[in-house]
Formats: C-alpha cells, sequence, structure tokens
C-alpha cells in the first residue's frame, strides 16, 4: 500500500517552499529597487507577473494532488445495460439536465426512460454510430493527444458516443456546414 | 552588473515557478514511462511560459469544478473532500466493470482513456457485454453512477456523513 502511495502522491512540498522563497526575494528585490528609484528591468516585471499567477494558482491547486502516476481502481458490479450506463455518465457530463431523465433500475425499463432530454449536440443519425464531435484524442499525434484528449472538458462535451439506438439524445437536426463538418468522425 | 547578478535569480524564478505551478492529470497507460512525463510536463511548461493565464484559468476551472462536485455529493449524503473531487476530476478513480450483462453485439463502448490508444473505438466483445470495461470517470459521473440503485461500488467512493467508512482515497493517503 506504501508503495501504492507513493507512486500516486509525491510530496514535493519543499520546493514548493524554496520556490515560495525565491518568488519572496524576488519581490524583496523589486520593492527595494523601487524605493531607492532604481531602475527595474522588463525582465523582472514579467518574473513577477510569472510569480503571481504561480502563486494564484497554487493556491487554486491545493488540495490537488500532484505527480500521482496511477488511478486509484475500484471495482463496480452493475446490472445496467450499456445504453443506460452511457446515459447515466453522458448526462452526468452536461451541467443542465432539464429532463431529469429516470435512471431506469431494470434492463426492461431502457427505452422509456430516455426522453425529454434535449441536447445541444447534433447527431448522426443515418448511420446510428460513430461519435459527435471533435475527437482530439484520435486526431493527431502525440503532442495533441497529450495537449487536448486529457481534458475533461474536451472529452464530455465534444465528444459524444452514441449508440445504435439514437433516440436517447433528441437532438436538433443538422442545420448547417459546421455541424456537418463535425459529424466527420474518425469511426 | 546588478542586473547581471539578478538574471539567474530571475529567469530561476520563473521556471520554477512554471513547473512547479503543474499539476498534471493522472496520466493513462501511454505515459507509463518516466522520460514521457517528463516530456509532457515541458511541453505544459513550453505553453505556460507563452500564455501564462491559461494555467491560471485552468487552476480556477478546476477550483470551481471541485467545489461544485463537493457539493453535489453533499447533497446525496457523501462527505467529499476536496481532494476527492480533484482526484476524480484528473482522471484519478478507474472503474472497473467487473460484471455486467449485454449490450448489443458490435455497439462502440464509451469513449474511454484507458482504450483510447488506437485509432477506433472500442467495441463490445463477441458476447455483447462489455465486461472488464475501465472507465475513467470524472467526479460527476461517479456521483450520477452512486444513485444508480444497481450499481456496487466495491469500496466506499465517498465517506457517509458520519464519516465512518473510508473511501479507497482515504486509506490509500492515510496508510
Amino acid at each position: 500500500m506504501k508503495a501504492r502511495l507513493k507512486t500516486r502522491a509525491r510530496a514535493i512540498t519543499l520546493v514548493k517552499l524554496v520556490a515560495v522563497l525565491q518568488i519572496l526575494w524576488l519581490i524583496i528585490q523589486l520593492g527595494v529597487h523601487l524605493g531607492k528609484s532604481l531602475p527595474v528591468s522588463q525582465l523582472e516585471i514579467s518574473a513577477f507577473s510569472y510569480a503571481a499567477c504561480a502563486l494564484i494558482s497554487y493556491l487554486l491547486w491545493l488540495d490537488k494532488l500532484q505527480n500521482v502516476h496511477l488511478p486509484l481502481e475500484i471495482n463496480v458490479t452493475t446490472n445496467l445495460r450499456y445504453e443506460d450506463l452511457e446515459r447515466v455518465i453522458f448526462e452526468a457530463s452536461t451541467r443542465e439536465n432539464p429532463s431529469g431523465a429516470v435512471i431506469s433500475a431494470t434492463p426492461e425499463a431502457t427505452t422509456s426512460a430516455a426522453s425529454g432530454t434535449t441536447q445541444p449536440m447534433t447527431q448522426d443519425g443515418e448511420t446510428g454510430q460513430g461519435e459527435v464531435g471533435l475527437n482530439f484524442s484520435n486526431a493527431g499525434g502525440s503532442w495533441l493527444k497529450s495537449m487536448f484528449g486529457r481534458a475533461d472538458w474536451v472529452r464530455n462535451n465534444l465528444t459524444l458516443p452514441i449508440g445504435n439506438d439514437a433516440s436517447f439524445f433528441q437532438c436538433p437536426p443538422v442545420s448547417s456546414s459546421w455541424d456537418g463538418a463535425l459529424l466527420a468522425g474518425p469511426g | 552588473m546588478a542586473c547581471f547578478t539578478q538574471y539567474p535569480i530571475v529567469t530561476a524564478s520563473v521556471f520554477i515557478c512554471v513547473w512547479l505551478a503543474q499539476h498534471p492529470n493522472v496520466p493513462g497507460p501511454e505515459y507509463r514511462f518516466t522520460r514521457r512525463r517528463l516530456t509532457r510536463k515541458l511541453k505544459w511548461m513550453v505553453v505556460i511560459l507563452f500564455f501564462p493565464e491559461f494555467m491560471l484559468g485552468r487552476a480556477f476551472i478546476e477550483h470551481m469544478e471541485a467545489r461544485a462536485c463537493c457539493e453535489l455529493a453533499a447533497d446525496q449524503g457523501h462527505q467529499w473532500p476536496r481532494t476527492y473531487a480533484y482526484f476524480a476530476n484528473m482522471d484519478g478513480f478507474l472503474l472497473s466493470f467487473s460484471q455486467s450483462p449485454a449490450c448489443e453485439r458490435g455497439q462502440s463502448a464509451p469513449h474511454t482513456k484507458i482504450e483510447q490508444s488506437g485509432l477506433s473505438r472500442p467495441r463490445c466483445d463477441e458476447e455483447g457485454a462489455y465486461t472488464g470495461r475501465r472507465l475513467i470517470l470524472n467526479g460527476r459521473q461517479i456521483l450520477e453512477l452512486t444513485k444508480c440503485p444497481n450499481v456496487q461500488f466495491s469500496r466506499p467512493i465517498g465517506r457517509s456523513v458520519d464519516g465512518a467508512s473510508l473511501s479507497g482515497l482515504d486509506s490509500d493517503i492515510s496508510s
């Protein structure tokens, strides 16, 4: 367990402390320069702005674990059908859920439960398969993948997995060429 | 002369700030080598050097999302510390579906990070089940799953309000 912990979160508080001290030293130097009416270089001002950004980010990310290498695996047992699982996951991804669609407890209740949800995405109604939206993770090389493929927002809002039964998502029809371009998925 | 002596301190401050302020998400299996993880951080460092406000905005968005997840969890009767929400939103929880019946044959499975290394999306196996599928979900999705009556987690995903049960993350951190 300790080994897992080490791989999951390594505390680098000391290094952060050193960084904060160095930033403080920079701020003191800037203050002395200004106090004695000495010239302040542009590099120092830009460094100060970087330091301010970093400090605010430290504060905002105070509770976020850093340098986590492995996810925590949790076994889940469910008898939900695939469509139900997909719908649950999808509806949780959207902030606004006006329908409040009921999660069906039994596999038989699948088709009747999904109704009333209006999503701002388009759908591939003809084939019933494929992806709607931009899929950065499959679109580019490893650089793009590492930059954008990990973002939750991209995954949840621009990549919408839909199955054979497209009626799960009652979406507006494709109306513009921009939407049509989005439909050109990898599948 | 004064400028010359300050130059290393100033530049070092910038680079150390940018390097340490990064809080990358949990890497996928393709980043199991340390060299690749370092390369990823280096790429992000270059981006942040050019757009420092990008990191700030991302930190703010993640902070607000974590707060929202904590409130959602509280509504459902869980006690999620902020670390849980961050951990879930940074792809920290890998849900392994050990048993599930049937989806239709050939139907595409949900978009997963673990299996997205290939060019095509994963599909259900021949039996039509997705047993053994592993999904990485964010906090909202996990909380939504906990509301399902027929989804059982092998370990508590959050603390109950009285704090009696610990989640897996709690036990891992405290051990």
